[in-house]
């Protein structure tokens, strides 16, 4: 698939975080065999979104972090799934650190000596979950431009100490169709305060993200805060500090973390800080929400040892011996960048302080000189009416005399905090979509989005597709019966799929090798690969796990006890690939009908079963004996559909 | 039926067209602020007289309402109205040309803010939407935009009742407000504002406590850095609004502050339209009056400068380095003036002075080898030969001597003389004039000199030495009010006075009560630090209690009203007291001020309403007369302050002992109270009951006999029944 890559930045590494997937556990119950990040998106596996903005972002040193005991199973992925191979450049290296558990929090990961050992450099943490039609290189090169002390030395490489970070925030509302308006269960989202940065003299070009970038100042998830409204009779307080610091405080509700962080090299020793240890738990909450309160609490600074970090001024024996021993065991990159041992950059970096860095603003001849108009130096202070007040204020000399009357800046702390950035998506449909796919509702609306856009295969030249967009809508080595419909405006057919006669699919993804029967009627469904429909079954807004099977009509299994094996004819549609047990009953009523469910992976759907916003798995983890023997397992495990099949059918 | 409905609509809609284009845009101008922050100078001129660059305050004002198209004005006097209503009557304003159609001057008797708006209610003279600004505002925003925003959302939803008109400002300029700042809790989709809350910006460690209501918005911006200057645009819901709680005092502490909170009672909304250009700002105290000075001579505020002339005789140019002159200064040949100076007409600067960074009034006179840095010097002043002034305020007609210095901060009241070789430090606030604290309104009379501060044979003295009624309140006052004056020398012990200075700042803007309320508190003990929520209760209480008397309600009604206020604010017996003690005494003012005889007033108010007082006594049954103490000192305390105090006091005793409210055992343990004797003042006001005091004891003796006589006969009685 032809992507605009840039070339590749010296200084930037990514890790994508490949977590469990609690909240899709109907697919994921077996996380070893079936990890999170190899469930279909649009037919592709989720971990192909993020590699893919990797790539968009020219980052090629990519590492997937995932628990030993899934290992196997994205190394085989990473090696046959055909959108995994096809991508460009040097192939991800998967890191199984031994103490990752599939409920380690994201920070505690962080300080695994594995994971310590491979970051060298600034780095990218991106979730597995990423579905992100944004150019991430254009929030890079806001990050860049913003932090100009990790640009400013670029040239040779240099790591920047005292960089910021910054973030990735999308609206959860305001997009028809995937926004969490038009569903039952509610988006998770954040809550989010951020104050605006200095606008600069120039204004940006068009389409620059720079206008929505942010300074946070407080963030949480959504949770969090209504358990600080419980604790606190029902108020939330917030800290006359930040109002002293900050005098415009942006608040959102409806906003959600992407989990995208671009941070400065010095993260990965804030983490792992001996203070931090005990409290850093999420990489979300607790390390960007201390950060965020860094800025404007100087004594949680402190506290939370940013200014040894930041200063330098901590040994880098404990932290940097270890992590030279974990360097030459986990190190085989052969990346330029990377060749540097920990210790050693750490070295470099002290001397990168001591270098005087040039101050690129203050040479600039567009940037609005403060006009000393009145006697400034009895008050310290102007009418900032049309003179832009600069954003950082406590370098200035100026104020830093009189530091006595800002109650901000401690004299303690002399450590410049740097800033937590974000780019803020504002709420508009027209904007590229950012989501985190991490509900079963969510990985439908994204899989039918995705399904909608233009494929790139129908070429028409000067036409910009959309990055994410498929090559085909119906893949050529589907075979589609007679008399069927695809509409192919919205749906997605993958490899190998077969579809049986009159059958109708309207707005639904249907993964590689499925089985689909003869009058089939698909609405809004999403069917990984491998799935099974009989015929005449009816699904709405369905999400099928991969090599589940829907009966339809009647279905003739050779278990005794089933007797339905006495169904009709089936109808003349020959379509079928493997519908030795399919036929079609007479009875209209007995046709399977699902609408809003998700059936788990492996799971076979007795024929006639009605049901509606139900979740349909097995009671154990017997998905693999499913599919060695299909009909004994599909007994055990439907016993109580089973029964009310042959009693009705008898009759 | 439908061709009619759409005629009637499609009538009422010419009808709206016709409100819209016909109603003139109608104004009101609190030229009142119900503060004293611009004390010594606004005991003898009304704040909106005060010149700013030459110019009286109120002229801008007018000036930024004719330029947003106001018609009608109405100007809200309190103090000095004669004095305001002289003025704008030989004003442009009043004449031919003038750009209003009316101009009326309202006289009123207001205390607040509050007041003043319920009082406008009552008029009912404003017809539609109206804008209500200060008469102290200097601002060169156009205001239709924000107009029209808001009959938008007015036409869209009843609801939204008022519109605030915001100055976006940077983190720090130097208008801001030291004190309180304000902090707007904003939805930016609505422009609506959700919260509102003072802060002080050094309790660092304070919360800002939001509602959960309010985050269930998407967005919300909390912002401290707007300018409130003041400025509604409001419908008569608003009017309507003030009436119906009558103990709103300040429009953003009270009104503001409550209708926000009780969104959910009264279903209004509040609108901010904020503005990112354009200048406005508030002469709200010295400091502001000191930085608004300075932008309108950078121009900062154009065209509201200097050589816009806004008086018709005025001739001020601008020269190079903003310095403006008007014709007919005489200025020495070897005398300088620096940047950023104002001069006005007739002044004459003597050899070798150097004028720089002031602004120097009409007709004074400046002599030889003079230095005049950063001072306001109002017309007719005199400097004499070889003095300084730096940094200070000398208001019309006074003199400084020759060689003496003014040192920074230091404020000079009109006609005090500084005798010659004189230093006069930074704190001082010099004045001809003692304030009195009339019931109605506050009188002026002449203070003795004070040699120590002016010199021998100087005229004037320090400010709040003679103020001795409102100790520490008018202290704190003074001192904030020139430490603010003097930011640059500012430390850290301005924590307290700012501290100080918040507190008289817009919740008890003037209000009297309040100052009987801590002089109370410093009377008292028990509770001489009273509570936030202690001094809202007082204040609450009092004032509910002092309209019911004034409407003459039922006694059991202002009971009922009392308790539940009461119980909210779980007020301490001694606070029931106060508020109780506070009413009465004012209802009790109030009657005698209108002319009734002070035996009338008491009898009109104390035997009516007994229960009240008795509600608040506990100790009836006690041999230790406590309560009753209390509330003899209370009532003591509060007459010290009034006119004929001691006169009320008599009576009132009288009047509690014939409705047995009082037991005689109370008023002789009152009476020996060492509290009662308390101070030259409590001494003086009791005086005149000595006597009552003295019958009433003798009654006692006598009558004491029988009565425990009866009480013997009556716990035998009850023991034969218990047998």
């Amino acid at each position: 698939m032809p992507h605009a890559t840039h070339p590749p930045l010296p200084s930037l590494q990514a890790l994508i975080l490949c977590g469990p997937g609690l909240s899709l556990n109907t697919f994921t119950s077996n996380p070893a065999q079936s990890p999170k990040c190899l469930l279909p998106i649009a037919n592709r596996p989720m971990l192909w979104y993020p590699l893919i903005s990797c790539h968009r972002m020219g980052i090629t040193s990519i590492h997937l972090i995932i628990p030993p005991d899934a290992k196997e199973a994205l190394e085989t992925a990473l090696a046959t799934h055909p959108a995994l191979t096809s991508l460009p450049g040097p192939k991800p290296e998967v890191l199984a650190p031994e103490g990752l558990e599939q409920t380690s929090g994201t920070a505690e990961l962080l300080r695994l000596p594995e994971v310590q050992g491979v970051v060298t450099r600034d780095f990218v943490v991106l979730p597995c979950d990423l579905v992100s039609e944004l150019d991430g290189s254009k929030v890079l090169q806001q990050w860049l431009t913003l932090n100009p002390s990790s640009t400013s030395n670029s040239s040779n490489s240099k790591q920047s100490k005292r960089g910021g970070g910054m973030a990735l925030y999308y609206p959860t509302h305001g997009r028809e169709g995937i926004s969490s308006e038009s569903k039952k269960v509610v988006d998770e989202t954040d809550f989010l305060a951020t104050v605006p940065i200095s606008l600069p003299a120039v204004p940006p070009p068009a389409g620059s993200l720079r206008n929505n970038v942010e300074e946070v100042v407080l963030t949480m998830p959504t949770d969090t805060l209504n358990d600080t409204l419980e604790e606190n009779n029902g108020s939330l307080p917030i800290r006359q500090r930040l109002l002293n610091k900050h005098s415009n405080v942006k608040m959102r509700t409806r906003h959600r973390d992407a989990h995208v962080y671009f941070f400065p090299h010095w993260v990965k020793d804030f983490i792992a800080h001996p203070n931090n240890s005990e409290k850093f738990e999420s990489l979300s909450e607790d390390v960007l929400g201390a950060w965020a309160q860094a800025g404007w609490r100087p004594s949680l600074a402190s506290k939370l040892g940013l200014d040894e970090v930041l200063g330098g001024k901590r040994g880098a024996e404990e932290n940097g011996g270890e992590a030279v021993g974990t360097h030459a065991a986990f190190d085989d990159t052969g990346d330029g960048g990377s060749m540097t041992p920990a210790r050693f950059s750490e070295l470099e970096l002290q001397e990168g302080e001591e270098e005087e860095e040039v101050d690129v603003m203050a040479l600039s001849s567009t940037k609005v000189s403060v006009p000393l108009h009145v006697k400034q130096e009895r008050e310290g202070k102007w009418f900032a009416s049309r003179v832009q007040v600069p954003a950082t204020t406590e370098t200035e000399p100026q104020t830093k005399t009189k530091s006595a009357s800002k109650p901000v800046s401690k004299p303690k702390s002399h450590v410049h905090i740097p800033p937590l950035l974000a780019y803020i998506q504002p709420p508009l449909p027209s904007l590229p979509l950012i989501r985190r796919v991490d509900t079963a509702p969510q990985l439908a609306s994204i899989s039918l989005y995705l399904a909608k856009l233009p494929a790139t295969s129908s070429a028409e030249p000067g036409v910009v597709y959309n990055a994410l967009a498929l090559e085909y809508k119906v893949h050529p080595t589907a075979t589609i019966g007679p008399q069927s419909r695809v509409s192919e405006g919205d749906s997605l057919v993958a490899e190998n799929v077969t579809i049986g006669s009159r059958t109708n699919i309207k707005e639904s993804v249907i993964g590689a090798n499925c089985e689909i029967g003869g009058m089939v009627k698909l609405t809004r469904c999403v069917l990984m690969e491998g799935v099974v429909v009989g015929d005449g079954v009816t699904m709405t807004g369905c999400i099928i796990g991969k090599r589940a099977r829907i009966e339809g009509m009647a279905s003739a299994p050779t278990s005794v006890d089933g007797g339905s094996g006495k169904a009709g004819d089936g109808v003349g549609d020959g379509a079928k690939g493997k519908g030795k047990g399919k036929k079609r009953a007479e009875d209209e009523e007995e046709r399977t009908k699902l609408t809003d469910c998700e059936v788990a992976p492996f799971f076979v759907v007795e024929a006639g079963t009605e049901s509606k916003g139900e979740t349909l798995k097995g009671f154990d983890e017997e998905g693999s004996l499913d599919e060695e023997d299909g009909e004994d397992g599909e007994g055990e495990e439907g016993e109580g559909l089973d029964d009310g099949d042959g009693e009705e059918i008898d009759v | 039926m439908a061709p009619k409905n759409k005629k009637s609509s499609a009538a009422s809609e010419r009808q709206k067209d016709v409100d819209e284009t016909e109603n003139p845009l109608q104004a009101v101008v609190l030229a009142d602020s119900f503060e004293q922050r611009f004390s010594p100078f606004s005991m003898e001129r009304p704040r909106c007289l005060l010149p700013l660059a030459n110019t009286p305050l109120i002229e801008y004002t007018f000036e930024f309402l004719a330029s947003t198209g106001v018609e009608d004005v109405f100007v809200y006097c309190g103090a000095h109205t004669d004095q305001v209503e002289n003025y704008i009557q030989q004003s442009k304003w009043c004449s031919k040309v003038s750009p209003f159609a009316k101009l009326e001057i309202i006289r009123s008797t207001s205390r607040s803010i509050g007041d003043a708006m319920r009082d406008l209610d009552k008029r009912s003279i404003l017809t539609g939407d109206f804008l209500v600004v200060y008469g102290d505002i200097v601002s060169n925003v156009p205001l239709g935009a924000a107009l029209a925003a808001h009959r938008e959302r007015r036409a869209k939803d009843k609801n939204a009742i008022m519109t605030m008109v915001l100055r976006e400002a940077g983190d720090k300029h130097r208008s801001k407000t030291q004190g309180a700042s304000p902090v707007f809790v904003i939805d930016p989709t609505k422009d609506r504002c959700l919260h509102y809350e003072q802060i002080r910006p050094r309790q660092s460690n304070h919360f800002l406590n939001l509602d959960p209501d309010i985050l269930k918005h998407d967005d919300l911006e909390i912002r401290q850095d707007l300018i409130d200057c003041g400025i509604d645009i409001c419908t008569p819901d608003v009017l309507a609004l003030w009436s119906d709680n009558f103990d709103y005092e300040a429009p953003r502490k009270g009104f503001l502050h409550s209708v926000l909170k009780d969104y959910e009672l009264n279903g209004k909304t509040i609108h901010t339209y904020v503005v990112d250009e354009c200048y406005a700002a508030r002469v709200k105290n010295l400091n502001a009056y000191d930085s608004i000075s300075k932008d309108l001579i950078s121009r900062w505020a154009y065209p509201l400068c200097p050589d816009s002339n806004l008086l018709k005789d005025q001739t001020y140019r601008l020269q190079k380095g903003n310095v403006y002159k008007e014709e007919g200064v005489i200025l020495a040949r070897s005398c300088t003036i620096n940047h950023r100076t104002v001069i006005g007409k007739g002044t004459a600067v003597g050899d070798g002075s150097v004028v720089s960074n002031s602004i120097i009034g009409r007709r004074c006179l400046i002599g030889r080898n003079v230095t005049i840095d950063g001072a306001y010097i109002w017309d007719d002043a005199v400097v004499g030969d070889g003095s300084t002034v730096k940094d200070a305020i000398i208001a019309n007609e006074a003199i400084v001597g020759k060689r003496c210095q003014v040192l920074p901060g230091a404020l000079l009241s009109y006609n005090v003389r500084i005798v010659d070789g004189t230093t006069v430090q930074g704190t001082a606030r010099v004045t001809r004039f003692k304030r009195k604290r009339g019931y109605d309104r506050d009188e002026v009379a002449k203070g003795a000199s004070d040699p120590k501060v002016v010199g021998e044979g100087g005229d004037g003295f320090q400010m709040e030495k003679e103020e001795d009624q409102e100790d520490d309140n008018m202290a704190g006052l003074g001192t904030s009010g020139l430490l603010v004056y003097n930011m640059g020398n500012l430390s850290l012990s301005s924590d307290s006075i700012s501290t100080l200075n918040s507190d008289l700042s817009e919740e008890h803007t003037g209000s009297h009560d309040h100052y009987r309320a801590s002089s109370f508190a410093s009377v008292t003990s028990d509770d001489s630090q009273p509570s936030r929520g202690a001094t809202e209760f007082h204040h609450d209480a009092a004032a509910g209690i002092y309209d019911s008397l004034q409407r003459g309600d039922a006694t059991d009604n202002i009971q009922l009203e009392f308790n539940s206020l009461r119980m909210s604010a779980n007020a301490s017996e001694h606070q029931q007291r106060r508020a109780v003690v506070a009413a009465f005494m004012k209802r009790i003012s109030a009657l005698i001020e209108s002319g009734s005889a002070i035996p009338e007033a008491v009898k009109q108010t104390i035997p009516v309403h007994r229960t009240l007082i008795e509600r608040v006594i506990f100790d009836k049954s006690r041999e230790a007369k406590d309560d009753q103490v209390d509330l003899l000192l209370l009532i003591q305390a509060d007459l010290v302050h009034r006119n004929a105090g001691d006169s009320i006091l008599v009576f009132v005793c009288n009047s509690l002992t014939l409705s047995d409210v009082i037991e005689d055992r109370g008023f002789e343990q009152w009476w020996n109270n060492e509290r009662s004797v308390q101070g030259e003042e409590m001494a003086k006001v009791r005086a005149k009951t000595q006597q009552f005091i003295d019958v009433l004891l003798a009654d006692e003796e006598s009558g004491s006999e029988e009565e425990s006589e009866e009480g013997e006969q009556s716990n035998d009685d009850d023991d034969d029944q218990d047998e």
